[in-house]
C-alpha cells in the first residue's frame, strides 16, 4: 500500500485551458475526440478515487502511444480541482478536435503530443486564459458548389440562424460581449466569419457546427485569448 | 546525376509559417534552437539535389517521432532557391519561421512534445500581417534587486532609438505600441509587425538579453491588412498609422524622466 502526502496551498490562479488540434479529415477527427472522450472520464474518475492503486489512464495512453511518460503525481495542477465537472471537455468540429476547461491551472501536455502522433497538428494552446476566450468561425462551401448556389442568400439563412431568439450567437454569450459577424471575400470566395466570447465554450461550438453542418458549410474555427475584459475583441468584424 | 523535371503551376500561394513553442527553461529552449538550426540548414541543402535519405526522415526516425516523407510537391519546404527556415530562440520559447511556404512538417511541433515543451501556436500559412506582442517583467525571485521602473525605461529607449527595432524594420508602416502596467503583475507590453520577423526578434532579444528580466511573446496574425491590431496596447483606442504619435511618445519618456515617471503611476498607452 502506498501512503500519499499532499503539501499544497490555496492560490485560487485558475484560468482556462483551451487546445485545438487539426487533422486531415473529418473522421479522423472525431474518433480522435472520441478516444479521448473516454481517457478524460476515465482518468478523472481516476484522479477521484483516494486509492489510486492502478496506473491512471493517462500513464496508460502515454504507454501505448510511446507518448513522453506521464506521471500524475508529479503533474497535480494539471487537472482541474475546483468545479462542479471537472472533466475536461472533448469536441470534434469538422477536422480539428477542442479540449477545454474553464478552470483549472492546466491540463497535461500529453493531449497536444497525442494530437502529433495521431497525424494531426497543433493550431492553439491557451493555456491558463484569465481573459475571454475569443472564438472566431470561418464558414465556407464547398467549391464544387460555389458557383451554383447564391452565397450571399445562403450565408443570410445561416446568420438567421444563428442569431435567432434561441441562437448561438444570441444566448449564451458572456455578458458585455455581442457577437459579430461579416460576409468576406468576393464572388466565389465569399466566406462567413463569426465572432463570440461564450459562457460555456464547447456547448456554443455545439451548436454553431449544428446549424453550419445543416446548411452544408465547411466549419473552421480558431481561437484566442482577449486582451482585457473591458476592449471589444471582434472590433475588426464590425467594421 | 539525377536530372529532375518538375511539372507544376504558377499559383502565388504562400503565406508565411511560424510555430512557437514553450519550454521549461531557457537553457532547454535554446538547445532545441541550436538542434534544429543544424536539422533545417541540413535539409535546406538536401533539398537542391533529394538524393538519399533526408536529413528531416534520419531525424525523425532517430528521435521516435512519426516517419517523415517528403509530400509528393514538396510543399512543405521552401523551395531551393529560397532561404531556409529560420530558428531562434528567445527565452523559454523557440520559434520556427518562413516567410514565404505552403506549410512546413508538423515534425517540429511534435518535437517540441518529446522534448518536453508544448506548441503555443502554429500559424500555418497567415496571409495576414504577424503581430507579435511582447511582455517583458522582473521574476518575482529578483524583484528586491532589480528595479522593474527604470528597467522598463531603459529597455524602452533602446528599442525605439533611431535605429532602435521598434523604430526601424517594421511592417505596413503600422506604429509600434507599448504599455507599462504597474498594478499587481507589473510588465512592460509592446507590440508591432516586422518586415523581418526573425531579425527583429533578434535585435529585440539582445537588447533584452542585457537586463535582468524575463520576457515572453505572443503570437497572432492580424484580422486584416486594414484593422490596427495593436488597438489594445493604444491609449486612444484608434487607430495609429504616423509616426507622430511615436515621437511624442518617445519624447515624453525619454527626454523627462519625471514625466516617465508620472507615466509608470499612471500607464500610459500609445
Amino acid at each position: 500500500m502506498k501512503i500519499k502526502i499532499w503539501n499544497a496551498f490555496a492560490s485560487n490562479n485558475s484560468g482556462s485551458y483551451t487546445i485545438v488540434g487539426n487533422f486531415p479529415n473529418v473522421e479522423l477527427a472525431k474518433e480522435v475526440a472520441a478516444e479521448l472522450t473516454a481517457v478524460v472520464s476515465a482518468h478523472d474518475v481516476w484522479i477521484r478515487n483516494d486509492k489510486r492503486i492502478s496506473e491512471s489512464p493517462l500513464e496508460i495512453l502515454a504507454k501505448t502511444h510511446n507518448l513522453r511518460s506521464f506521471e500524475p503525481d508529479d503533474n497535480l495542477d494539471e487537472w482541474p480541482e475546483y468545479s462542479d465537472d471537472t472533466r475536461p471537455k472533448v469536441l470534434a468540429i469538422n477536422h480539428q478536435v477542442v479540449i477545454h476547461h474553464d478552470y483549472t491551472v492546466t491540463l497535461p501536455a500529453l493531449f497536444g503530443q497525442y494530437f502529433y502522433v495521431r497525424g494531426g497538428r497543433v493550431n492553439v494552446e491557451l493555456n491558463h486564459s484569465h481573459y475571454p476566450i475569443v472564438a472566431i468561425f470561418t464558414l465556407t462551401v464547398d467549391y464544387s458548389m460555389r458557383h451554383k448556389i447564391d452565397l450571399h442568400e445562403k450565408f443570410s439563412h445561416v446568420i438567421a440562424e444563428l442569431t435567432a431568439d434561441t441562437g448561438p450567437l444570441s444566448v449564451g454569450l458572456i455578458e458585455g460581449h455581442e457577437a459579430a459577424w461579416k460576409i468576406m471575400g468576393r464572388s466565389i470566395d465569399s466566406h462567413l466569419v463569426v465572432g463570440a466570447c461564450f459562457e460555456v465554450l464547447l456547448d456554443s461550438f455545439c451548436e454553431v457546427e449544428k446549424i453550419a453542418s445543416k446548411h452544408e458549410l465547411y466549419c473552421n474555427v480558431a481561437v484566442f485569448e482577449a486582451f482585457s475584459h473591458d476592449k471589444d475583441p471582434l472590433s475588426h468584424l464590425r467594421t | 546525376m539525377k536530372i529532375k523535371i518538375w511539372n507544376a503551376f504558377a499559383s502565388n500561394n504562400s503565406g508565411s509559417y511560424t510555430i512557437v513553442g514553450n519550454f521549461s527553461t531557457s537553457q532547454l529552449a535554446r538547445d532545441v534552437a541550436t538542434e534544429l538550426t543544424k536539422l533545417v540548414e541540413a535539409h535546406h541543402k538536401w533539398i537542391e539535389a533529394c538524393e538519399g535519405t533526408s536529413p528531416l526522415s534520419e531525424f525523425a526516425k532517430t528521435n521516435g517521432l512519426s516517419s517523415y516523407t517528403e509530400t509528393k510537391y514538396h510543399d512543405d519546404w521552401p523551395e531551393s532557391f529560397s532561404t531556409a527556415p529560420e530558428v531562434l530562440a528567445i527565452d523559454q520559447q523557440v520559434f520556427i519561421h518562413h516567410p514565404y511556404v505552403i506549410t512546413l512538417p508538423a515534425l517540429f511541433g511534435q518535437y517540441f512534445y518529446s522534448r518536453g515543451g508544448r506548441v503555443e501556436i502554429e500559424l500555418n500559412h497567415s496571409h495576414n500581417p504577424l503581430v507579435a506582442s511582447f511582455s517583458i517583467y522582473v521574476h518575482h525571485e529578483k524583484k528586491k534587486t532589480v528595479d522593474s521602473t527604470s528597467t522598463f525605461a531603459s529597455i524602452l529607449r533602446e528599442l525605439i532609438a533611431p535605429d532602435g527595432p521598434l523604430s526601424t524594420g517594421l511592417a505596413n508602416e503600422l506604429a509600434p505600441a507599448w504599455k507599462i502596467e504597474n498594478s499587481g503583475f507589473e510588465k512592460l507590453t509592446f507590440g508591432a509587425c516586422f518586415e523581418d520577423l526573425v531579425k527583429s526578434f533578434a535585435a529585440i532579444e539582445k537588447i533584452i538579453a542585457n537586463y535582468d528580466v524575463r520576457s515572453t511573446v505572443q503570437l497572432f496574425e492580424a484580422p486584416s491588412e486594414k484593422a490596427d491590431p495593436l488597438l489594445h496596447l493604444r491609449q486612444s483606442g484608434n487607430t495609429v498609422n504616423n509616426s507622430d504619435t511615436k515621437t511624442k511618445n518617445s519624447e515624453t519618456l525619454l527626454d523627462t524622466i519625471g514625466s516617465f515617471f508620472e507615466s509608470i503611476i499612471k500607464p500610459r498607452k500609445m
